[in-house]
């Protein structure tokens, strides 16, 4: 209230500079995004439709690139196993996630802090070695196999648990659960618990509380949480080389190796593709995730 | 109906406990694994040695990767943190339009695979404007990538300022600059510190934006990269334990601060 009044009785110059210090305290992030992360994925699209041999890039237009791309069955096939991975392991965080998140409000205040803290500090610790820790856990010579050979269970290590779609699955879960529980959280904390109450007193029962009223108020939670898993795993690079092999194979694998192997056009192409992929998928969900929440604004 | 609550009020610490040890299971077991003599890296458990963590630092690749991370890691930190703290004042402190739409935007370096930004920024790197490769066109990258964490770890802090503070300065005569480096600045600065070892951990662990954007000189995420893509090895176990260790401190210092008051 003050702070308004304030303002209004402030002379002229002054005013002015309340209008301009936002646009100082944006400009260094706006240039920066537009120089080293905007710019660089305009470049990569107009790469994908240009000829590039090696080093040499000529002011050709092509269509190769794409064709080359879209007609071929290998890539489109692991594209869309990519998806399909991608949409299982958001899937599996959810329903993994959303009582876990339940959980986690039903605690006392004390331990609630505490308990957070330990859901998010294995996702702070290197991501590369907690895929690594699975390599130990699921390999040939991994602990797994190992303990049941040791203990005379089987004879023969078990090879269906690495370098295969499950594994891939397995692991990725493991890694984008923090994401999920932390987002469903945080809109689980915001419910009235009187709603809750409300609906049960009406005679609702608890799949019916939970279906038509815990679950709409938290779907902002739910496409958070398909932000911060189906995204990211979509661009997954780590975990299919490490723990997927040549079955466990995605689109991103194939980019690389297309890139390693100079080809920067088709490299350009695909890529163009997964990123302009998830840049609809962001600003879809955007107000649906509110997004904005994740500032505190 | 209450045998129904019932049965889910066990149920549900049931379901938590075991979502703990899935998280948890695999990091004790490497640094469980990190003290086994056997050099397969894995069972049976042979005797208990360090001789693996004393591998470690005869290992020239390793302590030179570990140098170049904190050269990167400390060239990013500085940049990232200012660019950082300024912005989440713009969005904390201001309403516009497109506001929301803005902030998301911002959050888009953090959602976007690491590895296809490196791809892109290798792009225009090499075949378009022929810069070399090195520490310095890593960090850049490890710049962009990383100032998202600090918009949200200033603005977690900024949110929760009392904005009376600064008006009772002003009505106490201070001018709008001495009201924020006197007043603003010193109790935003836990913040800004705690921003600032955030994106110092995730640069020494970025590995993503890293991977097409630095040249022959590895960072520490690419020298375990060449071990792990080999198999399991009882140092990688040992220097994971210490990487691990290492991070955890330096985020709990930070999260300390984010929640002191």
């Amino acid at each position: 209230m003050s702070a308004t009044l304030d303002i209004s009785l402030k002379p002229r110059a002054e005013r002015r500079f309340h209008v301009s210090w936002p646009v100082l305290a944006f400009l260094p992030i706006t240039l920066l995004d537009l120089v080293l992360f905007t710019l660089p994925m305009l470049v990569m699209g107009t790469a994908s439709v240009l000829v590039i041999r090696e080093f040499h890039v000529s002011m050709e237009l092509t269509a190769r690139s794409y064709l080359f791309f879209l007609g071929s069955p290998l890539y489109l096939t692991i594209l869309g196993k990519t998806v399909l991975l991608a949409l299982g392991v958001t899937a599996a965080c959810l329903v993994l996630a959303y009582p876990f998140a339940i959980f986690l409000t039903k605690l006392p205040r004390g331990i609630q802090r505490t308990m957070l803290v330990l859901v998010i500090l294995p996702f702070w610790t290197s991501y590369l070695l907690r895929v690594y820790a699975w390599m130990t856990l699921l390999g040939e010579s991994g602990l797994i196999n190992r303990g049941l050979v040791g203990l005379g269970l089987i004879d023969e290590p078990l090879r269906f648990l690495l370098y295969n779609n499950f594994s891939v699955v397995l692991v990725s879960v493991y890694l984008y659960l923090p994401y999920a529980a932390l987002a469903l959280y945080t809109t689980l904390e915001r419910l009235d618990p009187s709603l809750i109450r409300a609906a049960r007193d009406l005679g609702a029962k608890p799949w019916q509380v939970f279906w038509h009223v815990t679950l709409p108020l938290t779907l902002p939670g739910v496409f958070a949480s398909f932000i911060f898993v189906f995204i990211p795993m979509v661009g997954e690079y780590v975990t299919p080389t490490l723990v997927g092999g040549s079955r466990g194979l995605m689109i991103v694998n194939i980019v690389v190796s297309q890139v390693q192997a100079l080809r920067f056009g088709v490299a350009s192409a695909m890529a163009f593709v997964i990123v302009a992929l998830i840049l609809c998928l962001v600003v879809v969900l955007r107000r649906a995730a509110r997004l904005e929440r994740v500032f505190g604004v | 109906m209450f045998r129904r609550l019932g049965s889910s009020r066990l149920w549900l610490p049931v379901h938590g406990a075991a979502v703990y040890v899935f998280l948890y299971a695999p990091i004790a077991l490497l640094i469980f694994f990190s003290f086994n003599r056997n050099p397969s890296g894995t069972l049976p458990v042979t005797g208990y040695t360090l001789d693996w963590y004393r591998e470690l630092g005869n290992d020239y690749f390793l302590l030179s990767s570990f140098w170049n991370s904190l050269y990167v890691a400390g060239i990013a930190t500085p940049i990232a943190t200012l660019i950082g703290t300024l912005c989440a004042f713009g969005l904390v402190r201001t309403q516009f339009r497109f506001k929301s739409l803005f902030s998301s935007m911002i959050l888009m370096p953090m959602v976007v695979p690491g590895i296809l930004l490196g791809a892109a920024l290798l792009i225009v790197l090499r075949p378009i404007m022929g810069v070399p490769l090195s520490i310095w066109t890593a960090a850049l990258g490890h710049v962009v990538v990383t100032t998202p964490y600090a918009v949200l770890a200033v603005a977690t802090r900024l949110y929760g300022y009392d904005r009376r503070l600064d008006a009772a300065a002003a009505d106490l005569g201070a001018s709008p600059s001495r009201v924020f480096w006197h007043v603003t600045l010193p109790l935003v600065m836990p913040g800004i510190i705690a921003a600032a070892l955030i994106v110092f951990t995730v640069s020494l662990d970025t590995f993503g934006v890293t991977f097409f954007t630095i040249g022959a000189q590895g960072t520490l995420p690419m020298y375990i990269w060449s071990q792990v893509e080999m198999g399991i090895r009882p140092t990688v176990n040992a220097l994971g334990t210490l990487f691990m260790l290492g991070s955890v401190a330096i985020l709990l210092c930070a999260n300390r601060l984010l929640r002191q008051h």
